[in-house]
C-alpha cells in the first residue's frame, strides 16, 4: 500500500530478516554502558555513498535497498540499526543529527521532514531537485534555525582571479564570465544521459522501488533508474550538470557576489528533451539583472557563434583568457590587464551573505548554485528561453516552464 | 530465439511506421535497440515533425498516442519523443489554437481504454500543458488503480481552476488511504475553500498519511477556521507527525499573514510559543512573530529576546532585523538581551544585508559602542548599505587606536560606488598622518582613479610615512604623468619613499597605454644616475617590454655595478619574447654569481622553448646555453627545451644525454616529446629512439609515454 508506514513495510518485506530485532546488551544500559536515551547520535540516510560517510556514533542507517542496508549494518556494528523507511528513524529522540546521501529527489523531503522533527542536517549534493524544494528548504533552516552543511567541495579554476576581475572593474560592465565543459570544467554531460525504450524489469525483491520513487513519479523498474545512474532521469536528478554544478559554480557565484540572486533570463541550447531520460545540452547563456552573463558551454558539439573557447572572462575593455596555445596559462588581452590584475591587492568578498549564521548562508549559496543548473534543464526542457523572477523564483510568462519550477509530489511527501 | 535488441530493431524498420517525417536531411527516428542512450534530433527537425502532426489535426494526434506501446513490448520513442517536444512546441506563448487542439485531442485519448503506463504518459504531458478542460478527463482516474490516481491527483493539482470541483466530488468515493491522501493534497495545491468541510474531520483518521495530508491541504487553502483543529492535532508526541502538522501550522500563518489577516496569524504562532516546548517550534514560531506588526507579537518577541537559549535569542534577533518596520529597529536593538555585543552584532549585520539606508541613524549610533564586535558589525553594516554618510563616521573610527584592525576600513574600502571616493578624498587635507596614510591606502583598494589629483597632493605633504603611502597608492592610481615626480623620489626621496617610488614606477611602466614613450623617458635618465636610481629605471623599464628599452637594458648586462647588471638581467630574463636571447647567454657565461648566472640561463632556456625561430638556430643556442650551465638543474631545464625544438637533429642532441646519469630522466622525457612530435616523419629513427628510452630511463610517466609512441607507430 503505497506511503503506508506499517510494520511489515519497515521491515522491507515478510522474508527480510529481522536481525534489528536483537537488542544489544548496552541498549539496556547495562552495566558500565551509557544507555542510548542519554547519548545524541547521528543517522544516515542513503547508502550509497551515505554509509562511507558514516562514523562512530551512527545509530541508524536507512536505505530501500535490503541487500545495502544489511551490509552497511554489519560493516558499522556496534548499535547501529537498519530501517528501509526514514521515517522510523525521525521518530527516535536519540538521533540529532541526519546525513541525507539519497539520490536528489529524497534531498528535500528528508532533510526538511528531518528539521521539522528538530535534527541538523548535512545534505549531499545537489541541493535539491526542483527550485520549489530548494526554496523550502531555505525556509526550513531559517524558520527552525537547526544546523546544517552540505557536501560540495569547490573546482572553479582561476576563482582568485574572477574576484579581482568583479572587484577592480578593469574589463568594464558587463562582464561575461564563460565556461567550457572541456577546460576545467568537465559537466559530464555524456556520461549521465538517460536510456529510451527502457524495458521494464521485475524489481528486486530486496528493493522497495516503490519507496525509491517516493516523492517522484512511479515508474516501472529499470536497474539504470537507480544505483549511481539514476542521474539520468528528470525524475530523480538532471543529468551531468546538476551534478558537476556544485562544484564549478559554487566559489563562482560568491566570487562575482551572486551567491544570493538568480539570473533574470536563460536560453539553452541543445536536443528537445526527452520527458523521462536526461539528454544533452550545448550551451546555455544566464544572464542577471545587472547585465553580467554567465555562458555556460557544455564542450558537447560547437561552441556557439564561434566563440572562443578559451576565453573566461569578457567585458568591454578587454578579456582574460585561459589559453591552450599558452599551454594552459593565462594571458590577457590588452597585456597590461593580467599584469595588472595579478598585482592588485586580493579583494574583500564579493558575497552577499557575509556575517548571515553559517547555516542559513550555506543553504542560501546552496540553493542559488542549484537554481542555475535548474534553470538551465528547465530552460532545455520547454525548449525555448525563459524569464525568471529571482525574488519571487518563479518564470515570468510561460505557464509550462512554471510548473517545472514547483511540480507537486506523490503523497504523503511534502516539503 | 531472437535477442530482444534486434527484435525491437526489425520492429522499429518493418512494423512501426515513421511519424510523418517527409521532409529532407537524415531521419529523425533511426532505430534504437531496447535502452539506448538517445541524445534526439535539434530542434528545427523536431518542429517539422511536431508541425506535420499538428497540421493532420486531432487524428494525426490520436494516431500518434495510439502508436505508444505498453513498455518493454516495442521500441516507444518515436511517439514518445514526439508527443512530448509537442508540448513542449504548443505550450510555447503564442500557440493558443495549436495548444487547444493538443490538449483536447489528449484528453480524447484518455476516454481509449489503453495500457496503464500509456496512460499516465498521456496525464503527465496534460500536468505540463493541460488547463480546464482537461480535467474532467483526467478525473476519471482518480477513482482508478493506484498509480493511475496519484497521476492524476498530480496533474489536477497543476492544473487548478476547474480540477477543484472534480477533486472535491471524488473524494467522498475514494476509498483507499493513498487514494484519499493524494486527492487531499491536490485539493490542497489547488486551495478549494469548499473542500474544507470535507477536509478538517479527516484529521483524525486512522491514517498518519491521510492526517499529514489533510495538515498540509488545510495550511495551503488558509482558512483561520483551520488554525484550530491543526494545533489540536499537532500536539501528538510522535516527532515525526509533530513536526509536520506543526510545519503545516506555520504554512497556515504565512498563507493568514499574506492574506492581511494578522491577527489570526499572530495568535496560532503564539499558541506555539507559548505552549510547545520544542525548541526548534517555538523558535520557528518565534521567527514568525518577529515578522508581525501585531502588538500582541511583540510582547512574545522581547521575550524571545532575552531568552536564555541561544537558539530562540539569536533567531528572533535575525528576523527582526530583517523584517521589523525601521522605526521599531532601534527599539529592539536595545532590548537584546543575552550576550549583548553578540546579539547586537548580529543585528546589526542582518541589517546591513537588508540594505535599507533608513536604518543608518541605528547604524551610525553603534559606531560608537563600547564594544568591538558591535562597532565592526556596524561599519560592516555601513560598508554594505552604501551610504555614502556613513564615510565620516567610519573615518573616525579609522582614528587612534580603536580604529586599529577595525572593520572601518575594509567597510570603507567595501562601499559601492563613486561618491565615497570623493569624500575620502576630501578627508584628506585636514587629517592627521596615521589617518592620512589609512585613507591613501583606502584609496587605492578602491582604485579611484578620479581621486588622483588628492593623492599626487599628499606626495609633497610634510609627513614622510603619508608622502610614502602617496607615493605606494600612485602605483595602484596613476599613469605616466607622474613619472617625473617618482623619478625625483626615487633619487631624493627617504628610505620608504624611495622603496614606494620603485614599486610605483614598475607598476605604472607595466601598465602604460603607450611603453614605447614610457621607455624612451625612462631610458633618458639612465646616463649619470646613480646606482640604485639605474636600478629602478631598468626595473621599468624591463617591465614596458618595449623594443625601446632592449638596447639599454643589453647595455646595463655589461655594467661595472653588481646591482644594475643584476636589474638589467633580472628585467632581460623575465623579457616577453626571445629577442634578449643572445645577450642573456653571454651574461650567463661570464656571470660571476651563480644567482644571476642560474637567472640568465632559465631565461635562455624559457626563450628557446617559446621561440619561433627556425630549429637549427634554436638548437644551437640550447647547446651553447648546455656547455655554458654548470648544474644539472639547468641542464635539465635546457634539455626540456630542446624537446620543444622539433628536429632530427635536436633529437639526436637529447638522446646523447641519456647516458649521463643526472640527466638521463629529462633526456629521455624530452626524446618521448619530440618523438610524439616528429613520429609521422620520422617512424624508423623514432622507433630506435624511443626504444633508447626504454632502456635508459625508470621513471614509469616517461616509461609508458614511450610505450604508448611506439604502440601508436605500431598501429600505423
Amino acid at each position: 500500500m503505497a506511503g503506508a508506514v506499517s510494520r511489515r513495510h519497515f521491515v522491507g518485506g515478510v522474508a527480510a530478516a529481522a536481525s534489528w530485532l536483537i537488542v544489544p546488551r548496552h541498549v539496556l544500559g547495562g552495566e558500565a554502558k551509557q544507555p542510548p536515551s542519554q547519548r545524541m547520535g547521528q543517522a544516515v540516510v542513503g547508502l550509497g555513498r551515505g554509509m562511507g560517510m558514516a562514523g562512530s556514533g551512527t545509530l541508524a542507517a536507512c536505505d530501500v535497498d535490503r541487500k545495502r542496508l544489511d551490509a552497511a549494518v554489519e560493516r558499522a556494528g556496534g548499535e547501529c540499526r537498519g530501517y528501509t523507511d526514514f521515517r522510523y528513524i525521525l521518530d527516535r529522540k536519540d538521533i540529532d543529527r541526519v546525513l541525507v546521501a539519497t539520490p536528489p529527489h529524497w534531498h528535500a523531503p528528508v532533510s526538511i521532514m528531518a528539521m521539522k522533527a528538530g535534527k541538523n542536517v548535512f545534505c549531499e549534493k545537489p541541493l535539491t531537485r526542483t527550485i520549489g524544494e530548494g526554496r523550502a528548504f531555505v525556509e526550513a533552516v531559517r524558520s527552525y534555525g537547526c544546523a546544517f552543511s552540505y557536501g560540495a567541495h569547490t573546482e572553479t579554476p582561476h576563482h582568485a582571479l574572477l574576484r579581482k576581475v568583479a572587484h577592480s572593474g578593469i574589463l568594464g560592465s558587463p562582464l561575461t564570465v564563460y565556461m567550457r565543459g572541456s577546460k576545467g570544467c568537465n559537466f559530464k554531460v555524456g556520461g549521465w544521459t538517460g536510456m529510451v525504450n527502457q524495458v521494464p524489469q521485475p524489481a528486486p525483491p530486496t528493493l522497495d522501488w516503490n519507496l525509491y520513487c517516493g516523492p517522484s513519479p512511479l515508474k516501472p523498474y529499470h536497474p539504470h533508474r537507480t544505483h549511481g545512474s539514476f542521474r539520468g532521469y528528470w525524475d530523480y536528478d538532471g543529468g551531468g550538470l546538476t551534478d558537476m554544478a556544485p562544484h564549478v559554480f559554487n566559489e563562482l557565484l560568491g566570487n562575482m557576489g551572486k551567491d544570493d540572486t538568480s539570473p533574470v533570463e536563460v536560453e539553452t541550447s541543445g536536443p528537445p528533451a526527452h520527458d523521462d531520460a536526461v539528454g544533452i545540452f550545448h550551451w546555455s547563456r544566464l544572464k542577471y539583472a545587472d547585465g553580467t552573463v554567465l555562458f555556460v558551454d557544455s564542450g558537447v558539439g560547437q561552441p556557439r557563434d564561434g566563440a572562443d573557447p578559451n576565453i573566461l572572462f569578457e567585458g568591454p575593455n578587454g578579456r582574460v583568457l585561459y589559453s591552450a596555445e599558452a599551454k594552459g596559462a593565462l594571458v590577457s588581452d590588452p597585456p597590461r590587464v593580467l599584469d595588472e590584475l595579478k598585482n592588485a591587492p586580493n579583494p574583500p568578498s564579493l558575497s552577499r551573505l557575509g556575517g548571515l549564521p553559517r547555516p542559513l548562508a550555506a543553504i542560501i549559496h546552496a540553493h542559488r548554485t542549484n537554481c542555475l543548473a535548474i534553470l538551465i534543464n528547465i530552460s532545455l526542457r520547454v525548449g525555448r528561453r525563459i524569464r525568471f523572477d529571482p525574488v519571487k523564483e518563479e518564470v515570468v510568462g510561460d505557464d509550462e516552464a512554471n510548473r517545472l519550477v514547483r511540480p507537486p509530489m506523490r503523497a504523503p511527501w511534502q516539503v | 530465439m531472437i535477442r530482444r535488441d534486434i527484435l525491437f530493431t526489425l520492429l522499429a524498420i518493418v512494423v512501426v511506421p515513421y511519424v510523418g517525417w517527409s521532409g529532407e536531411g537524415a531521419d529523425p527516428f533511426p532505430p534504437l535497440p531496447a535502452n539506448a542512450r538517445y541524445t534526439g534530433p535539434d530542434w528545427p527537425v523536431m518542429q517539422k515533425v511536431v508541425q506535420e502532426m499538428l497540421d493532420g489535426g486531432a487524428a494525426a494526434i490520436a494516431a500518434v498516442a495510439d502508436k505508444l506501446p505498453e513498455p518493454g513490448t516495442a521500441p516507444d520513442f518515436q511517439p514518445r519523443y514526439t508527443l512530448c517536444a509537442a508540448t513542449a512546441f504548443v505550450a510555447a506563448p503564442g500557440r493558443e489554437a495549436q495548444r487547444r487542439l493538443y490538449i483536447d485531442s489528449l484528453a480524447a485519448a484518455l476516454e481509449k481504454p489503453r495500457q496503464k503506463e500509456v496512460q499516465k504518459f498521456v496525464i503527465l504531458q496534460l500536468q505540463l500543458v493541460g488547463d480546464d478542460k482537461a480535467a474532467a478527463a483526467i478525473g476519471k482516474f482518480l477513482l482508478g488503480e493506484q498509480e493511475l490516481n496519484e497521476v492524476a491527483a498530480l496533474a489536477l493539482s497543476q492544473i487548478g481552476g476547474a480540477a477543484a470541483e472534480v477533486l472535491r466530488a471524488a473524494l467522498p468515493q475514494a476509498k483507499p488511504p493513498s487514494a484519499r491522501a493524494n486527492i487531499i493534497r491536490a485539493l490542497g495545491e489547488v486551495r478549494d475553500a469548499k473542500a474544507l468541510p470535507l477536509l478538517t474531520p479527516a484529521l483524525g483518521d486512522a491514517e498518519r498519511d491521510v492526517r499529514l495530508s489533510v495538515g498540509y491541504a488545510l495550511a495551503k487553502i488558509g482558512d483561520p477556521a483551520s488554525a484550530g483543529p491543526l494545533l489540536k492535532a499537532a500536539g501528538v508526541e510522535s516527532p515525526l507527525e509533530r513536526g509536520e502538522l506543526h510545519a503545516a501550522c506555520f504554512l497556515l500563518g504565512q498563507r493568514l499573514a499574506e492574506a492581511g489577516k494578522a491577527a489570526d496569524a499572530a495568535r496560532l504562532h503564539l499558541e506555539i510559543w507559548k505552549n510547545r516546548p520544542d525548541v526548534h517550534l517555538r523558535a520557528a514560531a518565534i521567527e514568525a512573530l518577529a515578522r508581525s506588526a501585531e502588538p500582541s507579537a511583540s510582547e512574545a518577541v522581547a521575550e524571545a529576546l532575552k531568552s536564555d537559549v541561544p537558539r530562540i535569542r539569536s533567531t528572533a534577533t535575525a528576523a527582526l532585523a530583517a523584517a521589523a518596520p525601521v522605526e521599531s529597529l532601534k527599539r529592539w536593538f536595545d532590548s537584546i538581551g543575552g550576550t549583548p555585543q553578540d546579539g547586537r552584532a548580529l543585528f546589526l549585520t542582518v541589517l546591513g544585508r537588508r540594505g535599507d539606508a533608513r536604518a543608518m541613524p541605528l547604524v551610525m549610533a553603534a559606531l560608537k559602542d563600547e564594544a568591538a564586535s558591535v562597532r565592526d558589525a556596524a561599519a560592516a553594516a555601513a560598508g554594505a548599505i552604501g551610504d555614502p554618510e556613513a564615510v565620516p563616521a567610519l573615518l573616525d573610527m579609522l582614528k587612534g587606536a580603536k580604529g586599529k584592525g577595525s572593520g572601518a576600513r575594509a567597510a570603507l574600502e567595501r562601499m559601492a560606488g563613486k561618491a565615497p571616493d570623493a569624500r575620502i578624498a576630501a578627508a584628506l587635507a585636514a587629517a592627521e598622518p596615521a589617518l592620512k596614510g589609512e585613507l591613501l591606502a583606502v584609496l587605492a583598494a578602491r582604485g579611484a582613479r578620479e581621486q588622483l589629483p588628492a593623492v599626487v597632493a599628499a606626495a609633497d605633504d610634510k609627513a614622510p610615512a603619508v608622502r610614502a603611502e602617496a607615493i605606494r597608492a600612485l602605483g595602484a592610481l596613476g599613469d605616466a604623468r607622474q613619472l617625473s615626480l617618482l623619478l625625483e623620489r626615487l633619487s631624493a626621496g627617504s628610505d620608504a619613499e624611495r622603496a614606494a617610488a620603485d614599486g610605483a614606477l614598475v607598476a605604472i611602466s607595466r601598465r602604460a597605454p603607450d611603453p614605447k614613450g614610457v621607455a624612451t623617458e625612462l631610458a633618458k635618465r639612465l646616463d649619470g644616475a646613480a646606482t640604485p636610481l639605474k636600478a629602478s629605471l631598468l626595473r621599468a623599464l624591463g617591465e614596458t617590454a618595449s623594443p625601446t628599452a632592449l638596447e639599454p637594458l643589453c647595455r646595463a648586462l655589461k655594467d661595472s655595478e653588481a646591482a644594475v647588471q643584476e636589474a638589467a638581467l633580472r628585467a632581460l630574463a623575465a623579457w616577453p619574447d626571445d629577442a634578449p636571447c643572445d645577450d642573456l647567454l653571454a651574461a650567463a657565461r661570464t656571470a660571476k654569481a651563480e644567482a644571476l648566472h642560474v637567472l640568465a640561463l632559465r631565461g635562455v632556456a624559457r626563450m628557446v622553448q617559446a621561440s619561433k625561430r627556425a630549429p637549427d638556430e634554436r638548437l644551437k643556442t640550447a647547446q651553447a646555453a648546455m656547455a655554458a650551465a654548470r648544474r644539472p638543474e639547468e641542464k635539465k631545464l635546457i634539455l626540456g627545451a630542446m624537446g620543444a625544438i622539433h628536429s632530427p637533429a635536436a633529437l639526436e642532441q637529447v638522446l646523447g644525454y641519456l647516458q649521463e646519469a643526472p640527466l638521463a630522466e629529462e633526456a629521455g622525457a624530452a626524446a618521448v616529446s619530440l618523438g610524439r612530435a616528429l613520429r609521422n616523419d620520422q617512424p624508423a629513427a623514432i622507433r630506435a629512439a624511443m626504444e633508447k628510452v626504454l632502456a635508459a630511463c625508470k621513471n614509469q610517466g616517461t616509461v609508458g609515454d614511450a610505450k604508448k609512441v611506439l604502440a601508436a607507430l605500431r598501429k600505423e
